[in-house]
């Protein structure tokens, strides 16, 4: 559980005090602190739709000391924190209902109910899995983001899975789908409350803390003048008061423990220009792992069937439509353009993660990252051989600078597994799993 | 099979068997009267009709249901609600004895719930019982009302807080409205969002909103609410935070492919605030067009860079319309493919169409403005530093009684006067310190909660009467759902709704009220199922003229309907056999009524009496059925929920779902597939009650329209009463379901009562229910008759002093811990 047990007197911060008092109070415990987090497991999927052009991406080596092809091109410089695990399979995702479950399968890899919403039931995400079991301490769980949403296609996904499938790649229950949050701006509140600075969340915070404590008397007062099944609704009331306060004492703690920890300007809201926007995204995930906010993270950096253009690497027409590449050379060409500058907005939110300094190493060093897509040939709409890459050190558990080359139609949950693993999460099975990807 | 199935199964074998030996042998000796002058019954008589019609299966072996009637006290059966009200239930509706069982005649059945009635009356006016009061939190939709009365501002309370649990139908069953620590953050949270908007305030960062057109939404025609001379797009109703400039960027739709349908054409869009025109541009157009075909994503994405203007706009609620000028009717593809969804998604035709609309700001922002309200809440603004205090006082003081619905205390006062000398220093502003104090108010468990603490003079277990102000806000909150205003509050306060007729004269004031218009968004709306229809879908290839127009249409058909009764103050009776009702064009040709041309709502008279009332309306058709098919069985169980006031138990678990015509095979009509439920006894208990209303409006389909045939066959819309009457179609269900007024008044009454009082109603309810039915029919029925029974009943003005516990709370104070 949390170290903090200390209980600022709550008048402190009615006379304004603010964060003159709260540093020196904290900074006993900081110590404590900086040991304990830094040697928590972290895990994060980064999804891109509609696979890859297998033959520029796949090395030709086996094994170690292989070539980079131009689409993985960018992450050369993290050869040695990087493996490529090929001829993985999702059965799960096999159908007619060629981009539906694509997403959905991907971290499950059981193929869901087929119906139209009301009563979807799909399989548990292994990022939920690691949530439930070393995300409990964190002020937040899990944070599922996004680029896009999908509220443009009621009704016209597939005929037989519906949009709620398309639309996460992440199922806390086989009937509760993770919403994926599009607008940074909301994350933003959610990792470090209201307020456009520092300052201004400081001063919510203690604002809060005071309006807390008078509802408190308030609630207290009212509760004397009623009956006994009236009392206990003002009980649940209290409690709330009291859960609110102690996730603000978190949350400062939070603060307080990284007391160089630069928190940007609060985004106004969706950024227009997608590099901005994936940007923005990949700094709130660096910040939620440095301050430790979360320890568990999903991100679909585009959706399935995104039909964004990606002008800035020449390519003028949109993902979803270049895909269907009828392997055309000129087609071929714009889809390993986008894959590539893909893997090149990944690779800056590694190098952000690599330049921060975490126990023996860096955030990186201390990280287990999975990047893929859960298509193979886009214009087959096949799911073999899935491209998909593990990234970061793993607190000394993962092996990298592989080309691991798995038995043909090896299911792509043995990856899955394999990474709760090493991330303290044991699983014995996960969807279709049948083992573990020993060579990581 | 279970024991109790073996045993009803034997006792139906045996029963009609007897059936049989009966109508062959002569009239038993002694027994209930007969239909020719039916005597009152008596404890004697009683017992032998039922031990005749009902204990074969009913006995104290048997069980059936859980009722036993061979071995009950006659004498008392007022001291029995739990079962007698069941039975009366039953017996109102015909319902019992099931289809195949001899039953006694339509007099005698009118005579025995007499006889039961008057017992249960008695015992209840013997023991006047109000039921549970319990404290209550305001929902959702109470929030954003008292939001908008307290402070004048209208927000979307959907965006600030979670929806609320339902209990019996709604969502402001007090027992049901739990908090929770997510809930409170939301509220501490959502209590800045409102302070913040309804002051003002100059540091309110920019945010960046987006507003989407719904897919399915036809935009070829006039949108209700956006400028004569315009087609499709959205009406953003926006509260704009301070007196600064906006940044508009609109985005047209591509289909699948990135493509951007319609630029054959020039088209114009045009955004206009409050009706002012603020920015036109043209959209398409031979250069655009050739474009496009050259490059259609850097096409489609130059158009959209194209619709991008920044505009300075004053601090307040606006109306922003974003929308093309139509150019003509003769346009699109609708004239040959009638109102046909564009979920085509490879479609390259049509025309350009909004799909969403960034609106972003403020930036360079001058000030707070004048807004509603800003005027609303500063009732004096301070001149110098000393007349701050003075003021604050006033304003947070008046806010405090409205807010809090009774009188201010000091302890309010000083509290509310500490958060705001704390906001002002460290806001800076003497709009800080209000803004602070007022996140205080709408936090306060003295606003969010509605409670009635007991007098000290109330010994536990004792009736006293609901004190004034308590009285004052049961009645805002049924009518208005929402705060008592000042004239309420004041009447409450000199004790003036003591007197009945000023009682009465204030709840005819409140239903004449605009803020009565909650009885229709949250009454009706949930007792109708309305809300449903946001989540209807449906099948594209069924109905492929289904679309957001008509969805919307059909849904203001019935809230204007439903308003009608309301403001003009109809006989209950006309829900269900009213002869006019509202439309619009594109709700008109779904009818096929000729002649109703435009996207404004007019009230017509209905020539086609199967269209009268509401079960001739398209919104209940479509919430009671699948996205591809009508249901019978979902139609006889809102039927019997909400018209007859007996629903059905719940099917018995892995019942499996109905067979669906292959393609291929001979198709087969929904009636013949449904057979399995009249074949199998089991089914057929509960299905020979529920399908045949449903078969009824078979001709309406899915979505409403009117059909006289469906694949496997002509429409066979002849079915049957629980209580045996024969229907056939729309008109004989209408007259079967009214030919007693007083069952269809009651269960508007008792779902009004229950929504009336945030409690799902008990057995002991059921003599209320009874008596105001009573009173309302000595007034033709009208809805304001039903309403001042409700708000004069004992359950409304009358509360039972609680027990108390020996334990005190189980709550104990931070302080004490740690």
């Amino acid at each position: 559980m949390f170290v903090t047990k200390k209980h600022l007197a709550r008048r402190t911060f009615l006379k304004g005090a603010g964060a003159a008092v709260a540093l020196p109070l904290l900074d006993a415990m900081v110590p404590a602190f900086a040991s304990n987090v830094k040697q928590s497991p972290r895990i994060g999927f980064v999804y891109v739709p509609h696979g890859a052009v297998m033959a520029r991406y796949t090395p030709d080596k086996v094994g170690r000391d292989f070539e980079f092809k131009d689409i993985m091109k960018p992450l050369e410089p993290y050869r040695d924190r990087l493996s490529v695990v090929s001829r993985l399979h999702h059965r799960a995702a096999d159908s007619t209902a060629v981009h539906s479950l694509s997403p959905t399968t991907w971290l499950s890899g059981v193929r869901p109910k087929p119906t139209q919403g009301v009563d979807a039931y799909a399989g548990v995400t292994a990022d939920q899995v690691a949530a439930a079991a070393i995300g409990q301490d964190t002020l937040l769980p899990s944070l599922e983001i996004a680029t896009e949403d999908h509220s443009g296609l009621i009704g016209a996904c597939d005929r037989d899975y519906g949009c709620i499938y398309m639309n996460t790649l992440s199922w806390r229950t086989p009937t509760t789908p993770m919403p994926m949050e599009i607008n940074p701006r909301k994350i933003f509140e959610r990792m470090f409350g209201q307020g456009d600075s520092a300052e201004a969340r400081l001063k919510r915070r203690s604002e809060d803390r005071s309006i807390l404590d008078a509802l408190t008397g308030q609630a207290t007062g009212l509760q004397r003048e009623l009956g006994a099944h009236d009392r206990s609704t003002l009980d649940n009331y209290l409690e709330g008061v009291r859960e609110i306060e102690r996730r603000l004492d978190r949350a400062e703690s939070q603060v307080a423990s990284n007391p160089d920890l630069v928190i940007p300007e609060a985004p106004a809201g969706i950024p227009y220009e997608y590099e901005n926007h994936v940007g923005t995204m990949f700094d709130l995930l660096t910040m939620a792992y440095r301050a430790d906010i979360t320890r568990v993270f999903t991100f679909m950096m585009a959706r399935e069937v995104s039909n964004r253009t990606y002008t800035q690497v020449g390519v003028t027409e949109g993902h979803h439509a270049v895909s269907h590449h009828q392997n055309r050379p000129e087609k071929l060409e714009w889809c390993a353009r986008i894959q590539n500058y893909h893997i090149g907005l990944f690779g800056k939110f590694l190098a952000q993660l690599d330049a921060i300094p975490d126990g023996d190493g860096s955030l990186l060093d201390n990280t287990i990252l999975m990047y893929g897509s859960n298509m193979s040939n886009s214009n087959a709409h096949d799911h073999y051989p899935l491209p998909v890459m593990v990234l970061g050190g793993g607190r000394g558990k993962l092996k990298g600078g592989q080309h691991i080359m798995a038995e043909e139609h090896t299911p792509m949950t043995n990856l899955l597994v394999t990474l709760l693993g090493k991330a303290d999460v044991p699983v014995d099975k996960l969807g279709d799993s049948t083992g573990v990807i020993a060579e990581l | 099979m279970t024991l109790r199935r073996l045993l009803f199964l034997g006792a139906l074998a045996a029963a009609a068997q007897t059936a049989a030996q009966t109508s062959n042998d002569a009239a038993p000796t002694a027994g209930p009267p007969t239909s020719s002058a039916p005597q009152p019954f008596s404890p004697e008589t009683a017992k032998a009709f039922f031990t005749q019609y009902c204990a074969t299966c009913h006995n104290q072996y048997a069980k059936i249901a859980d009722v036993v009637l061979d071995t009950r006290d006659y004498d008392h059966v007022g001291a029995d609600p739990d079962l007698w009200e069941r039975v009366v239930r039953k017996l109102n509706a015909g319902a019992m004895p099931p289809k195949g069982m001899p039953r006694p005649e339509p007099a005698v059945y009118k005579s025995m719930v007499g006889w039961l009635t008057t017992s249960l009356d008695a015992a209840v006016a013997d023991h006047p019982n109000p039921g549970r009061a319990s404290i209550h939190r305001l929902n959702r939709a109470e929030y954003g009302n008292a939001v908008r009365d307290l402070l004048g501002l209208t927000i979307d309370a959907t965006d600030l807080l979670p929806a609320d649990d339902e209990g019996y139908g709604f969502d402001n069953i007090a027992d049901v409205l739990r908090v929770s620590p997510s809930l409170l953050e939301q509220y501490l949270s959502a209590s800045a969002k409102v302070a913040s908007l309804a002051v003002g305030d100059p540091e309110t960062p920019p945010v960046i909103g987006v507003f989407r057109v719904p897919p399915d939404l036809a935009q070829g025609e006039h949108v209700e609410g956006l400028p004569l001379g315009t087609r499709g797009g959205i009406l953003i109703r926006h509260n704009f935070p301070l007196d600064a400039s906006y940044d508009f960027a609109v985005f047209l739709r591509r289909n699948i492919v990135g493509y951007m349908v319609g630029l054959e054409w020039p088209h114009e869009l045009e955004i206009s605030i409050d009706g002012r025109r603020v920015f036109l541009s043209q959209v398409g157009g031979p250069e655009d067009n050739k474009k496009s075909d050259a490059n259609m994503s850097a096409t489609a994405n130059e158009i959209d860079e194209r619709l991008r203007t920044r505009v300075f706009v004053t601090a307040g609620p606006h109306d922003v319309s974003i929308a093309f000028l139509e150019r003509s009717k003769a346009e699109t593809q609708e004239p040959l493919e009638l109102h046909t969804r564009n979920l085509d998604l490879q479609d390259m035709n049509g025309i350009p169409v909004v799909d969403y609309v960034n609106l972003s700001g403020p930036y360079a922002a001058k000030g707070v403005g004048d807004t509603p309200s800003r005027r609303k809440v500063f009732v004096c603004e301070p001149t110098s530093l000393r007349e701050e205090t003075p003021c604050a006082t006033k304003i947070l003081t008046r806010l405090a009684h409205l807010a809090y619905r009774r009188p201010v205390t000091p302890q309010d006062t000083e509290t509310l006067l500490d958060f705001f000398h704390q906001g002002r220093e460290h806001g800076g502003s003497f709009d800080a310190g209000v803004r602070t104090a007022l996140r205080v108010l709408l936090t306060s468990p003295d606003f969010l909660f509605r409670s009635e603490p007991d007098p000290a003079s109330a010994a536990p277990g004792s009736l006293y009467a609901v004190n004034d102000l308590d009285l004052a806000s049961r009645l805002s909150f049924f009518l208005w759902s929402s705060l008592p205003d000042e004239q309420l509050l004041q009447a409450a306060e000199h004790g003036k709704l003591s007197d009945p007729k000023v009682y009465e004269q204030q709840v005819r004031r409140m239903l004449a009220d605009p803020r009565a218009r909650a009885l229709v968004d949250n009454f009706a709306s949930q007792w109708l199922f309305l809300r449903n229809l946001q989540s209807a879908r449906p099948d594209a290839e069924e109905f492929p003229n289904f679309d957001e127009n008509l969805r919307r249409a059909m849904r203001t058909e019935t809230e204007m309907f439903f308003d009608s009764i309301v403001h003009e103050d109809h006989d209950v009776l006309d829900l269900l056999t009213a002869n006019y009702t509202f439309v619009n064009q594109r709700l008109a040709e779904h009818y096929g009524i000729d002649g109703i041309y435009g996207s404004q709502f007019r009230r017509i008279e209905i020539k086609d009496p199967a269209r009268f009332g509401l079960l001739g309306q398209a919104s209940i058709h479509t919430v009671t059925s699948y996205a591809n098919r009508t249901s019978p069985v979902l139609r006889g169980k809102y039927i019997l929920t909400n018209i007859l006031g007996t629903p059905p138990p719940s099917p018995p678990a892995n019942v499996p779902s109905l067979t669906e015509n292959a393609p291929g095979k001979e198709a087969r009509s929904v009636r013949a597939r449904l057979e399995e439920h009249r074949s199998n006894p089991v089914c057929a208990t509960c299905h020979n009650v529920m399908d045949p209303i449903g078969f009824a409006l078979e001709n309406f389909d899915a979505i409403g329209a009117w059909r006289t045939k469906e694949p496997g066959g002509a429409i066979d819309s002849s079915g049957q009463m629980a209580n045996g009457t024969p229907v056939n179609g729309p008109e004989t269900l209408r007259a079967a379901l009214t030919a007693d007024p007083q069952q269809f008044v009651g269960i508007v009454t008792e779902k009004l009562l229950t929504y009336a009082l945030g409690r799902g109603l008990e057995p002991f309810d059921m003599p209320t229910v009874r008596s105001i039915v009573r009173g309302a029919a000595a007034d033709d029925y009208k809805f304001s008759a039903v309403v001042l029974g409700i708000v004069n009943s004992t359950a409304f003005r009358m509360k039972t002093a609680q027990q108390e516990l020996t334990t005190t709370s189980a709550f104990i104070p931070a302080e004490a811990h740690e």
